[in-house]
């Protein structure tokens, strides 16, 4: 029951989202043949009493994916809702994740064409999903004069031609991509020196990618920029100016150790199918987030949205070094060490290349040490110590949180049967919501049974802290591929991020039941 | 008729229109809520047995000048008519209340046309107002004030865009206040037969302001933008955001424009 706080007592509310994703395969076995099989696909969809936190257009029922893709040896033709992505995704990124909301499929077709050995290229246009209301404005959902997008992609793997660079283990790839979106006007109105203008929106937007790839034996380097045309939204409060964005990775990996350090500059990057349009969906694109996503809930409390800001410059760098089994270090079942760090500021004007300084200009600040160890035959322990400052201008309001985060995971394997899991977690902050901790205990028996119950609460000692505690009891039962889970749930309000994108969770409490199959 | 069909598909990919910079803003036609718009500030309570009646004067007088009269009931709570088992106050009301001189004797109802004494009292009765908004109504001073609200289901918060005529703006040294009313309102009122009335409709309320700030922030030659947090008792579906351009010396308010919160989501699109 909810209390609404003046009259009356409002009827419980029952939340669901359900899927059926059913698929059906065809492959023909003849290695003569063209055509190499059928793939028809579709989802249904249940969301019409949606769980707390989605967008209003999140509600509703019925067929929301239908797809036949027919493969060839000399590429593959999908009709219906495809996904796609191009290089990192800066311009265009359409994918689909359930537990944010986001179903960014075009409804129309794509081509993927391998035409000589080495060049891919992929072709894809229609008209995006933005939840059920773009689908019902037509019959069958073919309004392709109000929105459409198109894109192509081409990628040359150099070292496929070459067999010198295959020799000295050296790749090289080379690739572009172009999307355009047609959009139908809008009318939008401005008053400038007494006279009442409207804004004259671009019905056609175009953004490109260029990127090349280079590998080097145990090196890796990845450059790639993307530029957008003047694209006025309201994400960017109506900017007519280009956006662009650079981003560039670089990595070493060998047995034992790694080191990845990346780079990226944003700026007026946002590119969506429908300019008037705030929140998750009708995204064509989605910039790569800097910010790593940790699992465990309190390192997880203050998560970095980037959608939420129009222009960034990042830093991103980790070393993990595994040491080996029956080293000094590694000890007799070998070790793991990870130390990771990222910084994410603002840009100090439109379209520059300086970074915003002081403490409004700093967006999102991790660093972090991590220590995973066998003890021993049945013992495993995780350990982390992290550093976090997190601006929560991202949410819309002011303020730096800082914050001290320590971890403590450990799990035994008491026998065949019955193993164990334990978490503790503390949050260190003077600012905000102030300290917490955080408690999770799991016991799986007989490989089918998962017993598990967390506790979190809020010590407070900030005016917002509320000194409330938060908790989770449930059992979970898996059985081949079967899945069910039935518990009991209080959690807080907060956001719920993936990839640096965001859906705010309102606080709730009740019965929580899941199942899955996959056959 | 297969290159056709090629190049037609590369000048599909490939099309990009850029706006050059003196094409961005087309002139259109003045706005009929370009016209000067005034507030009547109707200032009532749930215990004040007799504000129904005020409240059927007010609904009457924008019966009569229609757009051009904007009504907002404010319930302070420094006032013992508004305090009790039901709540319909906000912390802006009262300091719209405060500064106006209000305190918990002032007698109720009373109004107020765009924030400025009349005769050296800025309480009418309501029966004062009519002559109040007649006289308001012959102010010619009209600048531009354009609003509009988009509301955002997932940070249950309104995003407001605003502009106004800066250079009257500036030479005014005005300031733009948001505030976000709510309609029918279905709840207690004590009626002037000392009934309660369980099921009265109150009209307009106001319930929150952008920025904690019921006076405003200085206006800006740029599109301005504001974000609203929608409080948890509104009912996102009768609200609206009232945009109020007011004088930065007197508060008085110089132009009013109000705004229905639209959904992106699900916004008709341009050709239906």
């Amino acid at each position: 029951m909810q209390h609404d706080g003046l009259l009356d007592w409002t009827p419980v509310m029952y939340h669901s989202n359900s899927y059926l994703d059913l698929s059906v395969h065809y492959l023909n076995d003849s290695n003569k043949a063209q055509f190499r099989g059928l793939r028809a696909t579709t989802r249904l969809e249940l969301t019409q009493w949606p769980m707390p936190g989605y967008e209003a257009d999140f509600k509703g029922y019925g067929m929301s994916h239908l797809s036949v893709a027919a493969a060839f040896n000399w590429g593959e033709i999908t009709v219906g809702d495809v996904y796609g992505q191009f290089g990192s995704g800066m311009v265009l990124n359409l994918y689909e994740d359930r537990a944010l909301g986001i179903d960014g499929a075009l409804r129309g077709a794509k081509f993927e064409l391998f035409p000589v050995q080495g060049l891919h290229v992929t072709l894809l246009g229609g008209k995006q999903r933005r939840y059920w209301s773009c689908y019902q404005d037509r019959a069958f959902g073919w309004n392709y004069g109000r929105d459409a997008a198109l894109g192509a992609d081409v990628e040359l793997q150099i070292d496929q031609w070459s067999q010198a660079m295959q020799a000295h283990d050296i790749g090289l790839l080379f690739g572009a991509s172009w999307v355009s979106k047609y959009e139908a006007d809008d009318e939008v109105k401005i008053a400038y020196d007494s006279v009442m203008y409207r804004f004259n929106f671009p019905n056609w937007v175009g953004a490109a990618d260029v990127r090349t790839e280079l590998r080097v034996k145990d090196f890796n380097l990845l450059v790639e920029y993307a530029r957008k045309a003047n694209d006025p939204c309201l994400d960017n409060s109506f900017d007519y100016r280009d956006g662009d964005a650079l981003y560039i990775s670089a990595g070493y990996a060998r047995k034992g150790l790694s080191v990845l350090a990346q780079f990226k500059r944003s700026d007026n990057m946002s590119f969506r199918s429908e300019r008037l349009r705030s929140g998750l969906a009708g995204r064509l694109n989605h910039m790569p987030a800097f910010a790593p996503q940790h699992t465990y809930a309190l390192a997880a409390l203050y998560p970095y949205a980037t959608q939420y800001t129009n222009g960034e410059m990042a830093f991103q760098g980790e070393i993990r070094y595994t040491a080996p089994k029956k080293s000094k270090f590694g000890g007799r079942y070998g070790t793991t060490l990870t130390l990771s760090g990222a910084h994410i500021r603002g840009l100090a004007e439109d379209g520059g290349w300086q970074m915003q300084t002081g403490k409004d200009g700093e967006f999102y600040t991790d660093v972090h040490v991590e220590l995973n160890k066998r003890l021993s035959k049945n013992w495993w322990l995780n350990a982390m110590l992290m550093y976090q400052t997190y601006n929560r201008i991202i949410e819309g309001e002011y303020g730096l949180v800082r914050s001290g985060i320590a971890v403590l995971d450990a799990r035994v394997q008491i026998n065949n049967n019955v193993s164990m899991r334990g978490e503790v977690q503390y949050l260190y902050t003077p600012h905000y919501m102030g300290q917490w901790v955080f408690a999770l205990y799991e016991l799986s028996l007989y490989h089918h049974w998962t017993l598990s119950g967390q506790w979190m609460y809020n010590i407070g000692g900030t005016a917002e802290a509320k000194n409330e505690h938060f908790y989770t009891a449930g059992l979970t039962f898996n059985y081949n591929a079967h899945r069910a889970m039935l518990g009991y749930t209080k959690t807080r309000d907060g956001y719920n991020c993936s990839g640096g994108v965001c859906r705010y969770v309102p606080k709730m409490e009740g019965i929580c039941v899941s199942y899955s199959f996959t056959w | 008729m297969r290159k056709l069909f090629i190049y037609m598909v590369i000048l599909a990919l490939c099309a990009c229109e850029v706006i050059p910079e003196n094409e961005r803003l087309i002139p259109t036609e003045a706005d009929p809520y370009g016209n000067r718009v005034h507030v009547l500030l109707e200032f009532t309570g749930f215990r004040c047995v007799n504000c129904p009646t005020a409240a059927e004067t007010a609904r009457t007088l924008q019966g009569i000048y229609g757009d051009k009269l904007l009504v907002v009931s404010l319930h302070p709570a420094t006032n013992p008519f508004t305090q009790g088992a039901f709540d319909y106050t906000c912390p802006a009301a009262d300091s719209v209340y405060l500064f106006m001189g209000g305190t918990a004797s002032t007698p109720f109802p009373v109004g107020n046309i765009d924030l400025a004494p009349r005769n050296k009292r800025w309480f009418l009765d309501d029966d004062e107002w009519p002559a109040a908004v007649d006289e308001a109504m012959r102010d010619s001073v009209c600048p531009y004030l354009y609003v509009q609200a988009e509301a955002d289901t997932i940070e249950h918060d309104i995003s407001i865009y605003a502009s106004c005529d800066y250079y009257f703006s500036a030479a005014r040294d005005a300031l733009l206040a948001l505030w976000l009313v709510e309609d029918s309102i279905k709840g207690a009122q004590a009626m002037p037969d000392g009934s309660a009335n369980m099921e009265y409709y109150h009209r307009h309320v106001l319930r929150a302001v952008a920025d904690d700030k019921p006076f405003g922030s200085p206006t800006s030659p740029d599109l301005m933008r504001f974000y609203m947090p929608i409080p948890a008792a509104c009912n996102p579906d009768k609200c609206t955001v009232v945009g109020l351009l007011l004088d930065k010396n007197d508060y008085h308010i110089l132009q009013a424009y109000e705004t229905k919160l639209v959904y992106p989501h699900s916004m008709p699109s341009a050709d239906e």
